[in-house]
Parts: structure tokens; C-alpha cells; sequence
């Protein structure tokens, strides 16, 4: 322990902050509250579940996503913060909030549809955009960390302009956006503005707002961290992973994956995850305690649990034996169908744990696709086709979104385009419109041209990459994240869409 | 009736307005110096087809109306239309006819657009249908006088002139396009020419300068380089300076 304080303390690569935050997770290693039995203990030393360094003793949620818009419309108490009456005071309050809004990070990976919460405030417009860029610069260079998620839409506002100018304007990697769009409500000219944002900053993302909304049964819903869909005034307080790639070779064939080990390992690890919302609710004291609770920012009754997976493509893979390229996944319909019924079935084991703390999900985690870790080795993000493997896309959109309905807690593709593309931002628009009417949820695209890009759902610079692969100090901490995808993951090889 | 068809791609960003199915049909009447697929460029038909052997491995289509909707069907969700092209398509016009009917009644939304050299005469009485049913004409003008369409496509042009008027009256124009090949042709002269013309009819068609690229090109028959962007902004210049709203250089 010691030891590996002290190293922590004379690293010469990590930012001030940074040690800060592994010396608490140093602290936090030492105490074992947990009730871990040994059957899940046994998978969590096979790398099989995986709860994403959440630490031993959670003490805040993992991802919380306040009612800002209440506390725009009440100030808050605690922080001494009256409503603001213009712009400037808007996006202090807001500022000061995000202060105070942890997250597995330390930072808030919510900051709310910033777009309606400042468009009330927008009266001179230049004075207005010169107060966004400043509260986007601020975030930028003080939240470090590009977990950190805004939402726009689906309605056009001045604002929601304003802030995608801004963003371009800044080169920024924080915060990551999302456009909750719905072909309906959202004009032409503003999706384009986001593709062509996007194409330059790797941002904002499409949510489909129609999709997401029927899954939150027509209330709010919030797009937090990398794009996982959560309950506005709650969060998640846990997300685990099972690693279906590595729980392949548990079973004996097909049948038996599905009928005997994956049963199993849902209620091994379901069984985790109730150990630790137990803690952090029932122990911890956090929910008592923080004033974004008693203040009515967040509430414990809207909070769930994610379920998360990695590598459905490597575990079907597997399980048939598949080498040749027309055999695996995200080609053969064999395969494919293969998946589907481990994904199908999957969800009727997690429907079927009931767990106590999870009233705002009926009572039972929910589903998400993980976007998986940078020391993720040979392993696809969630039920996404391995990259090397993607086929031409209208086929890619085809597969991937039978699969994006299960998933209500997050799951996304992303899309590199080339240079034609981006000269021709109505072309992607339509790609994505046919993408959610084929059932796709998330979709994000980013220029091959551009500095900032997506890397399995978060964003980086490729240029804090190389800084950081030569040893200097980079701001941002998800650039260590990054720069480990890049290495394992093959991130830099997507394939580029273009014609075809 | 069938058409014969060198490559359909699903996806295409460059083949007019937002994402389109792009066909391109083979067989073309001229001839261009700068044509940057000149397999599309022999004529086939339907007896003949297989002895298309320009590209090894590579084989005509020969497919129905309704082959290609299925096609169709197949990327209709993600896509604003579709768009024939060639080769020069417009000699497969009843073929394109009777296409455009079946793609606007099953699919109402998507929009059928034609790239062509504007070469057949499209205002004859046979061909009102065909000019009826189509939403927008791409239309190369390669060249203003007789004589420089003659060097750069070995056929007159002045059907391709009597055609774009015709249309233009019809608002069918999406856009027209001249290839920009320094050495050949007194370009500033032909810009200026074409712009004029276009702007006497509608100024806000859009005009497209497109600088010659050597990819594809059967460089054997023409030696010549790729204009650099100064040159290109000058013409780009020169077009707007006679009206038009809508200059763009690729």
C-alpha cells in the first residue's frame, strides 16, 4: 500500500489532480466491505465481470444526472444561489453547480440540455455568445475529463447554435455533446449544423429521441458520460460488466452458453451489483447526505443499476467456431442470429433478477452496451462488429440496430467519414434518418480530417495522444483511456465511410 | 426492357442533393478527352453485352425495373433519391422512364435526378414523359462553341445548347458542370460564355467548375495537368461576375 502510494506521489506524468483522485482510489483499495462470494469473485479473477474500477466502498453514484432545470428555476440552498436573472449569472450558477456534482470521476458526466437551460437568457445575442463560449472554455479546461456530457435538442434554439459554433471555434474535447434529434421536430438546418460540427469536433452525437422517450415512458430522459440514457433527477448507481468474450469458453456449445453459464453469470453478477448499490444506499450515507437529495436535484427513487456487456462479436465468434470472414459476426446471418438470441436472452435473465433499489426500471437493472477499457485487448465494444470486420454500411447500420433496441441504458456505432462526406453533411443526415427508422438508438460520427475524434464513446485529441505517448503531462485524463484504445483497440482503423 | 448497367453504388455523396443510389448505365455517344471511365463508354445491348471485357472480372448488369427496385429497397430508408448517370445514360431514356414511374410510386419521397451530356434532343414529343417524371438534370456543358465541344468530345453541341434551354424553362436544372482542362481550350473564354448564357436564363442554377484530375483518365489521349486554385477562383470570378449566384469549384 505504501509502495504504491508513494509511487502514485512521484510520478512525474500525472497532472496535480490526477494524483489526487488515484491517491483516493489508493484509500478506497484498502477497505473490503464488500460481501463478495466466491463464485463471483471466481469470475471477477477470470476477467469475466468487470465493475470498471468502481472501487471497493462506493461512496457517490456512478453517474448522477441532476434536475438542472429545477435548480435553475430554485437556486439551490446550499450553494447560496438565487435563480439567475441574465445570461452571465446563468452560467455561473450553472458552473458552480457542476462543482458540486461527483461521478465515478469526480466530475459530472451530466451537465443537462444546456441549450433550453440558457436559451431563457439569451437577449443581446452577441453578449450572449460571448458568455457560452466562456462557460464552454471554462468547462473545458476545469471539468478534464470528457465523460462530461451536454444535451441539445431536439428542439432548434439560438443557443443550441451558439454552442456548436462555440465548440468549433474552441477545438474543445469537453464537454461531449448529444443531439437528442427527432426528424420531426428537428429542422434540417440545425441536424446539419450538428453533422458539420460533428465532422469537425467528433461532437455532437445523434440520440433518437423518439426511441429514448418511449423507453422513459414519454418523461425526459438524460444522455450522460459515454451515451448512456438515464432518468433526469437520478442517475445510475452502479455499472458492472460481463464480458461475454471471455465467458465463451465456460460453455460447452451454443446451447449450453445460453441455457446454463449465461444464467449463471447474470446472477453472479447481479449479485455484485447488489452488494454495491446496497452499500452506497444503504451505508455509505450518500443519499442522505448530499444536498443534490435534499434539495430535490436528484432523487434516490430514480436512480437504477447498468448491466453492463463487451464482446458479443468475439463470444458468437467463439461459440461457432467461426475463423473465415463470411462466417463471423456482422457477416454471416448465422452468427448474427446467434447474437440476437444471446442479447434477447440476456435480457429476459436481468428482467427476471429482481432487485430492490431499482424502482424506475421495474424493479430490475437495466441493459447496457459497454464501450469497453483501454487495456481491452481483442475485445468489442458492447454488440458492436469488431473493427477490421465492418461491412459496407448500409448492411452495418442494417445488423447493428436489431440490436440497439435492448438497450435502453446506452449503446451506440460510430462512423468515420472521408473528405466527400463531410462536403456533403445532407448525405449523413439521411444515413442517420434511415438509421433510426431501422431501429438504430446512438449514432456518432467524426472526420478521419479532424484533431478531436471518438474513440469507443468518449473523445480525444490525437494530438494529446502523441504528447502523452511521449511522456508529457496532458490535461485531460481520459487521454491515458485513449491512447490505451489506440494500442489495443485499433481505434485508428476504423473503417472510413465514404461512397460505397 | 432491360438496362444495361456497368456499377450501381448504394451510397453516394456526389451525385447531387443528400445521400443517393447511384446507377450508372453504359454506353456514350461522345467520346471525351478527359473521361475518367472510359469503360462505361462502349455501347452494349442486350445480345452483346457479355462480351464486355474492359475490366477483368468485371461484368455488365443487364437487370429489369424491377431488379432495381430491389435495389432500391434495399437502402430506401437512408437515401433522398437516386440518380442515373453513364456512360450517358439518357440513351436508355424509355428504360429510365418506365424506372422513374415504378421508384415515385412505391417510394413517393425520393427524388429521381439525371446526369447527363444533355446530347439526344429532350424536347421531342416521344420524350415529354420522360422529361415529366424526372425531378432535376445534371447537365455537363464541355464546351460553348461548336468547335471546342468538337476537341474535347468529338461531337457538336448543339443539341446539348437547344437541350439546356429547353430545361432551364423548365426549371429541371439541379446544376451545371464544365470540366476545367488547362492547354485544350481558352477556358476563361468558355466560362465566361456558359455563365452568361445560364444566367440569362436563371441566375440561381448552380454552376459547378470542376478541375480536371488525372484519376481514371486515358492519359495517352490527353496531356495535360491539374489547375491549380488561383486559376480556378479567377473563373469562379469571372461566372459570377456575370450573375450567377451559385459558383462552386470542385
Amino acid at each position: 500500500m505504501s509502495d504504491q502510494v508513494l509511487s502514485i506521489i512521484k510520478n512525474r506524468v500525472l497532472t496535480y489532480e490526477q494524483k489526487l483522485r488515484t491517491l483516493a482510489g489508493a484509500a478506497e483499495g484498502t477497505v473490503n466491505i464488500l460481501n463478495i462470494t466466491p463464485d463471483i469473485q471466481e469470475y471477477r479473477d477470470k476477467g469475466i465481470i468487470c465493475d470498471l474500477f468502481e472501487g471497493n466502498a462506493p461512496y457517490r453514484a456512478r453517474y448522477i444526472t441532476p434536475d438542472y432545470e429545477r435548480f435553475m428555476k430554485k437556486g439551490s440552498e446550499f450553494l447560496e444561489i438565487k435563480p439567475a436573472k441574465d445570461i452571465w449569472e446563468a452560467t455561473t450558477n450553472l458552473l458552480i453547480l457542476y462543482n458540486h456534482v461527483p461521478s465515478i470521476t469526480s466530475y459530472p458526466v451530466y451537465l443537462g440540455n444546456i441549450d433550453y437551460l440558457l436559451e431563457p437568457y439569451i437577449e443581446d445575442e452577441e453578449e450572449a455568445y460571448k458568455a457560452i463560449k466562456l462557460f464552454l472554455l471554462q468547462i473545458d479546461r476545469t471539468i478534464t475529463d470528457s465523460f462530461c456530457h451536454a444535451n441539445l435538442g431536439p428542439e432548434k434554439t439560438r443557443a443550441g447554435e451558439m454552442i456548436m459554433k462555440a465548440t468549433v471555434e474552441l477545438d474543445t474535447m469537453t464537454p461531449n455533446l448529444t443531439l437528442k434529434y427527432d426528424e420531426e421536430i428537428t429542422p434540417d438546418d440545425y441536424a446539419v449544423q450538428a453533422i458539420e460540427t460533428s465532422l469537425k469536433v467528433a461532437k455532437p452525437s445523434f440520440s433518437n429521441y423518439k426511441m429514448f422517450q418511449k423507453d422513459f415512458n414519454y418523461k425526459d430522459y438524460a444522455i450522460a458520460s459515454c451515451y448512456n440514457g438515464l432518468s433526469i433527477g437520478g442517475g445510475a448507481y452502479t455499472l458492472v460488466r460481463l464480458n461475454l468474450a471471455r465467458l465463451a469458453p465456460e460453455a460447452k456449445n451454443e446451447e449450453d452458453f445460453i441455457n446454463r453459464v449465461l444464467p449463471d453469470a447474470v446472477n453472479r453478477m447481479a449479485r455484485y451489483m447488489d452488494e454495491r448499490v446496497k452499500f452506497l444506499v444503504e451505508e455509505s450515507g450518500f443519499f442522505e447526505s448530499s444536498f443534490l437529495a435534499k434539495e430535490g436535484l436528484i432523487h434516490r427513487d430514480r436512480f437504477s443499476g447498468m448491466f453492463g456487456m463487451v464482446g458479443l462479436a468475439e463470444c458468437v465468434n467463439q461459440l461457432i467456431g467461426a475463423e473465415k470472414k463470411e462466417d463471423r459476426f456482422g457477416w454471416s446471418e448465422y452468427a448474427d442470429e446467434l447474437g440476437l438470441k444471446i442479447i434477447q436472452k440476456l435480457q429476459d435473465y436481468v428482467h427476471n433478477y429482481k432487485t430492490k433499489y431499482c424502482e424506475i426500471t421495474d424493479g430490475h437493472y437495466v441493459l447496457h452496451a459497454q464501450v469497453g477499457i483501454d487495456t481491452d485487448y481483442g475485445i468489442s465494444p458492447g454488440c458492436r462488429i469488431p473493427i477490421g470486420d465492418e461491412p459496407a454500411l448500409p448492411k452495418h447500420i442494417k445488423q447493428t440496430a436489431k440490436f440497439h433496441p435492448y438497450f435502453k441504458s446506452g449503446i451506440g456505432d460510430i462512423f468515420p467519414f472521408d473528405e466527400m462526406s463531410a462536403k456533403n453533411p445532407s448525405s449523413i443526415l439521411d444515413i442517420i434518418k434511415g438509421a433510426f427508422k431501422e431501429g438504430m438508438r446512438y449514432f456518432s460520427v467524426y472526420s478521419t480530417e479532424a484533431d478531436v475524434i471518438r474513440i469507443t464513446g468518449y473523445l480525444v485529441k490525437k494530438s494529446e495522444m502523441e504528447k502523452l505517448h511521449n511522456n508529457e503531462q496532458v490535461i485531460q485524463q481520459t487521454v491515458v483511456f485513449g491512447l490505451g484504445a489506440r494500442e489495443n483497440s485499433k481505434i485508428l482503423e476504423r473503417k472510413v465511410r465514404g461512397n460505397e | 426492357m432491360k438496362g444495361i448497367i456497368n456499377k450501381i453504388i448504394p451510397f453516394s455523396n456526389v451525385d447531387g442533393p443528400g445521400n443517393r443510389l447511384s446507377i450508372f448505365f453504359q454506353g456514350c455517344n461522345f467520346d471525351c478527352l478527359y473521361c475518367h471511365n472510359p469503360e462505361t463508354i462502349k455501347i452494349f445491348n442486350e445480345d452483346n453485352y457479355s462480351e464486355y471485357d474492359y475490366i477483368e472480372n468485371e461484368k455488365l448488369s443487364i437487370l429489369t425495373v424491377d431488379e432495381i427496385i430491389k435495389e432500391i429497397d434495399e437502402v430506401a430508408p437512408f437515401i433522398s433519391g437516386i440518380t442515373v448517370s453513364g456512360g450517358e445514360c439518357t440513351l436508355q431514356w424509355k428504360f429510365l422512364t418506365v424506372l422513374f414511374k415504378e421508384v415515385k410510386e412505391k417510394y413517393p419521397k425520393l427524388t429521381c435526378f439525371v446526369d447527363s451530356n444533355c446530347s439526344i434532343p429532350l424536347w421531342t414529343d416521344d420524350k415529354k414523359k420522360f422529361v415529366n417524371v424526372l425531378d432535376k438534370i445534371m447537365i455537363d456543358i464541355k464546351g460553348f462553341t461548336v468547335e471546342e465541344h468538337e476537341v474535347i468530345t468529338a461531337v457538336k453541341n448543339n443539341v446539348v445548347i437547344e437541350n439546356f434551354k429547353y430545361l432551364a424553362g423548365m426549371n429541371k436544372i439541379y446544376e451545371v458542370r464544365t470540366v476545367i482542362v488547362p492547354e485544350i481550350t481558352d477556358n476563361e473564354k468558355m466560362v465566361d460564355n456558359i455563365s452568361r448564357m445560364i444566367a440569362e436564363k436563371d441566375k440561381s442554377i448552380k454552376y459547378k467548375i470542376i478541375k480536371y484530375r488525372q484519376n481514371g483518365v486515358r492519359e495517352d489521349l490527353l496531356k495535360s495537368y491539374t489547375p491549380n486554385e488561383a486559376y480556378m477562383r479567377k473563373l469562379k470570378k469571372i461566372a459570377e461576375g456575370n450573375g450567377l449566384k451559385d459558383v462552386v469549384i470542385i
